[in-house]
């Protein structure tokens, strides 16, 4: 009896060795000093565009307390240095859409349900409110980081009124 | 002096802890943990070192937090201040606590499970979600490591030390209630009356401070997360009583035959369903070996309602990580029991 449970054990560490296979090429690549190495395509991209906004930030070509809207905002502030704020998770476009005017950038993520869902759907509906700054690779590209048309916003809620 | 230094320092144990850092090791991804939660712990310990209190300065309000416990932003908070502000800090704190944990399943253990102890720690080494977690800056380990160590004084009947892990707990995974419940009701059983109200209102006191907090700044957040159908989908409003029932069944099927197995053995969730009840059954059978193993039912037990009635989109392994070397210790006496059962029919 004892020795099926010993069997158990041994197939049990047996069982890692794929998973550090698996893992040897990130171990590698991390002590060459590549620590990104595990990240999906998606996510690094992601922090490419945090380091995109902040390196705008540095060299002020985007003012320091511009507010972004994304699905990560602790991430945006974490490495970006840009206070952050998520997007309304409601599919009333309208709700999204009065949160994201008062706002100055959105990151919307082509790969992340939570953008496509409630996000990407009211920035692509009103193109005339938002600019387009950076975008990545691909078609459709997997991010692009837009900025809030304040003048065009302006008319929009003078008309409204 | 060289020999009364072996016979006091026991060399399989420290073996044990040297291959446990070899496979950690093996397992081990320099990268800050992508999921989310680190990002903000890091950002509330950064709050607090600058004097804004534990502050959501992500947000341009800068709110109040009030969703985030306050024990890791602490730990890293003071890591911090010792160490230099950065995260591999706090990966090398988790390695501690892992190995910390395999030596304090090793001192609760040591009477009570005779050589049985060695199956566990084997298990426990060698658990592929361990080792992941081990290298992640989440609350997991430590948490885990706060549970057992007061287990440990509990043993050894230094019930002040137990209160005060039973508090740290609470401040670092709001599950930690399934602990402190587990001891409570363990006292009401043995209508050990003084305890439970030593116990009762020692813990209450500990963690009303906090709890005060939240219901000033607008309530616990978490409650309210519970209390709505989906968490990602506000409109849908507030749960109901099929909508409860079927989070149950959702959950129940997701932790009793996927996660359960993959945690408990490196299957992937294979023979899940064999494995979680063999595990609860060795539990059971475990509560009349050792004083401690009622604590210990009732814990799992607890912890896995409060998972069952969680938020589905919520569920994940990772949350029965808190639990899973209490499911193997299950596991081992489940396997036994149920072998030696089936001997005595035939």
């Amino acid at each position: 009896m004892r020795k099926i449970f010993w069997l158990v054990i041994i197939l049990n560490f047996i069982l890692l060795i794929p998973r550090f296979k698996a893992n040897l090429s990130i171990l590698k690549r991390n002590l060459a000093g590549e620590i990104r190495a595990s990240n999906r395509m998606e996510l690094n991209e992601l922090l490419n565009a945090f380091d995109w906004l902040k390196r705008q930030k540095e060299r002020r070509a985007i003012r320091e307390d511009a507010v972004v809207v994304c699905r990560q905002p602790q991430f945006c502030y974490y490495y970006s240095g840009f206070r952050s704020i998520n997007f309304p998770f409601t599919e009333n476009q309208d709700v999204v859409f009065n949160a994201l005017i008062q706002r100055d950038l959105i990151i919307a993520e082509n790969t992340e349900p939570l953008c496509i869902l409630y996000l990407n759907k009211v920035v692509f509906d009103s193109v005339k409110y938002f600019q387009l700054l950076y975008r990545t690779g691909g078609n459709p590209p997997i991010l692009g980081i837009f900025a809030v048309k304040k003048d065009e916003v302006a008319k929009l809620l003078q008309a409204q009124q | 002096m060289k020999l009364k230094f072996l016979r006091t320092f026991d060399v399989k144990i420290a073996a044990l802890l040297f291959l446990q850092l070899i496979l950690i090791f093996l397992a081990f991804d320099f990268q800050i943990f992508m999921g989310g939660d680190v990002h903000s712990d890091i950002l509330l310990a950064e709050s607090i070192l600058s004097g804004n209190g534990f502050k959501d300065i992500w947000d341009p309000q800068q709110p109040q937090d009030n969703w985030r416990r306050p024990g890791m932003p602490v730990i890293i908070a003071f890591l911090y201040l010792l160490f230099g502000h950065h995260y591999l800090i706090i990966k090398l704190l988790m390695v501690l606590l892992t190995l910390g944990t395999t030596v304090l399943l090793y001192l609760i253990f040591k009477a009570e499970m005779g050589s049985n102890l060695w199956f566990l720690l084997l298990l426990f080494i060698s658990s592929a979600t361990i080792l992941e977690f081990a290298r992640y800056e989440l609350s997991e380990i430590p948490y885990l490591f706060v549970v057992l160590l007061s287990i440990y004084f509990w043993k050894r009947q230094k019930y002040w030390a137990t209160i005060l892990c039973l508090i740290i707990s609470y401040h670092i995974r709001t599950e930690a209630l399934a602990l402190m419940g587990a001891f409570l009701i363990f006292y009401l059983f043995q209508k050990n009356w003084r305890n439970l109200i030593i116990f009762g209102a020692s813990i209450l006191v500990g963690i009303l401070p906090w709890t005060l907090r939240s219901i000033i700044i607008g309530g616990n957040q978490q409650i309210k997360v519970l209390l709505a159908k989906n968490e990602y989908y506000l409109d849908a409003g507030m749960i109901g009583f099929t909508d409860l029932i079927q989070r149950v069944v959702h959950n129940f099927k997701l932790y009793f035959f996927k996660y359960g197995g993959g945690v408990i053995l490196n299957t992937e969730g294979f023979l899940s369903f064999l494995i979680m009840p063999l595990a609860l059954v060795g539990l059971t059978l475990f509560i009349k070996m050792s004083r401690i193993g009622k604590i210990i039912f009732l814990f799992v037990i607890f912890h896995l309602l409060i998972m069952l009635l969680w938020q589905p989109s919520a569920t994940h392994f990772r949350y029965l990580i808190t639990i899973s070397p209490f499911l193997m210790l299950g596991l081992i006496y489940g396997f036994f029991g149920t072998v030696k059962f089936i001997k005595e029919l035939f």
